[in-house]
């Protein structure tokens, strides 16, 4: 036996960077807090609003990094900022990241800033469709068109352009895939000790961005590579605008369901 | 020319013959020891000294296992002798005579030749990481020694090899316990239990990063675990 052992000593605290997009509607609103080294279970993720007022969350903790999507449906509409602050395993405080997102709603207005005469405007149906109107004035627009549920969101021409912007390249931390393009999906599946495991009732659930479902696939033995390790070749939807989608895989071990979601960024090219 | 002369009968044997080994230690931890030689005569001119014993007899011609293989050789008050190979007691003899041959008595001393080092076998640490916030700031352990020991130390060192007079001793004004011991007679086989706190570690060794933690002891004979 050895007289020694190794020991080590850590007192830096981990550097974490928030991932978020860069608006969101009332709605789940995926979030993506990286560490640079194996990061503990608590993470301290919370969302205060317009209104100042605070929302704590809570996300899916995988080793160095958590992921997860948090609610934005009590939240005001406006400017909120997220704010995570993490733990590394021997709970040295990492720093404090935060990110600020545009939150945009019904039957409010959001905003209001007229800076000059050729103001543009966006204007957010209740279905969440962006419609960009560049180099109106707001005299255009008479207040009686607009109908309880609109969304109005007013900002200079430089803001708007960068709203429509996020629009186009929200989610610019996940993968692209184009629409219609036929995906590899796999997953692997471990029991509690980490060893490889052929659970049943195993499914892949599609949601959209609201997560309404959009397929519900019940994967079988013809799916299997080995064991533990199942695979499915999945049609993404058509369309042009560019949107995200999450999907599911879904699964009983010993009788104990287990999920494992992920988000996909369609976008035409 | 005188017509007589002055002839001195000397028969008497030099007084009180002494032998200590190793400032009478009672254990050798290596075969070299020296031993210290005496007599309570005042004038030593010419006297000469006979060693023998168990003793490693290819070290010294004149200092052999037995009284006759061995030579008489020109009074020191002190001699390098090797002891017999083998652990356990070792007994070396020792005899003086005057300048006419006159011999003392026959003094003797005994020495235990002990060059084993005692092992240290750790259990633990619960943990391989530590920081300096509360309740993640402390690694635990325990070590237990193959023989009973007189002291032990625990020390950060630059390499699994090092010996007992390298490294730091980890201090315990952070928390540590049972960093270092010397109280005595430590029971063989039986854990000590130890605690090594964040901040204590860092005084140590400063700076982020694997440490080596060594557990030193001293049995009774003298010798450090390595």
């Amino acid at each position: 036996m050895n007289a020694y052992f190794f020991l080590e000593l850590d007192t830096t605290g981990p550097q974490i960077t928030l991932y978020a997009p860069d608006y969101t509607g009332l709605d789940y609103c995926p979030v993506r807090v990286e560490g640079d080294e194996l990061l503990d279970s608590t993470l301290d993720l919370y969302v205060v609003d317009s209104k100042g007022n605070r929302f704590d969350a809570i996300i899916s903790h995988y080793g160095t990094y958590f992921e997860g999507s948090i609610p934005f449906h009590s939240l005001a509409p406006g400017i909120a900022t997220i704010y995570a602050r993490a733990r590394d395993t021997v709970f040295n405080q990492s720093n404090v990241a935060e990110k600020t997102i545009l939150v945009y709603g019904q039957d409010e207005v959001t905003s209001l800033k007229i800076e000059t005469a050729e103001t543009a405007l966006v204007i957010l149906d209740k279905e969440g469709c962006l419609e960009i109107e560049l180099g109106k004035s707001l005299s255009f627009i008479e207040s009686d068109s607009l109908v309880p549920s609109t969304l109005l969101v007013i900002g200079t021409f430089p803001v708007l352009s960068q709203i429509g912007a996020a629009e186009i390249d929200a989610r610019s931390d996940l993968m692209q895939y184009q629409f219609g393009n036929t995906v590899k999906l796999e997953a692997y599946f471990k029991d509690f000790d980490g060893n490889p495991v052929d659970p049943s009732n195993i499914k892949l659930v599609v949601y959209d961005s609201k997560l309404n479902v959009i397929a519900t696939i019940q994967v079988t033995s013809e799916n299997r590579v080995e064991l533990g390790h199942y695979f499915y070749l999945y049609t993404l939807p058509s369309g042009t605008n560019p949107k995200v989608i999450h999907y599911e895989w879904y699964a009983e071990i010993h009788g104990s369901p287990t999920v494992k979601r992920e988000t996909l960024k369609l976008v035409f090219v | 020319m005188a017509s007589y002369f002055n002839l001195t009968l000397d028969t008497t044997g030099p007084a009180n013959p002494q032998i200590v080994l190793e400032s009478g230690a009672q254990y050798a931890t290596q075969q070299l020891i020296n031993a210290a030689l005496s007599c309570s005569d005042a004038d030593k001119t010419g006297y000469q000294i006979k060693i023998w014993g168990d003793v490693d007899t290819t070290y010294d011609a004149d200092v052999q296992d037995t009284e006759a293989n061995s030579n008489w050789i020109s009074w020191t008050a002190t001699k390098q002798i090797k002891l017999a190979s083998g652990e356990g007691s070792k007994t070396v003899y020792f005899k003086v005579r005057d300048d006419v041959w006159n011999q003392s008595g026959q003094a003797s001393a005994s020495i235990i030749l002990d060059t084993t080092r005692p092992i240290v076998t750790i259990s633990g640490p619960d943990v391989s990481k530590i920081s300096k916030v509360s309740g993640k700031n402390v690694a635990s352990f325990s070590f237990s020694v193959d023989s009973i020991f007189d002291e032990f130390k625990v020390k950060v060192v630059s390499s699994t090899g090092a010996d007992h007079n390298s490294g730091t001793q980890i201090p315990t004004t952070g928390g540590s316990t049972n960093m270092s011991g010397n109280a005595g007679d430590y029971p063989a086989s039986t854990p000590i239990n130890c605690q090594v706190y964040g901040a204590d570690l860092e005084a140590a060794s400063a700076g982020d990063g694997q440490k080596i933690i060594k557990v030193f002891v001293k049995d009774q004979a003298g010798n450090w675990s390595v």
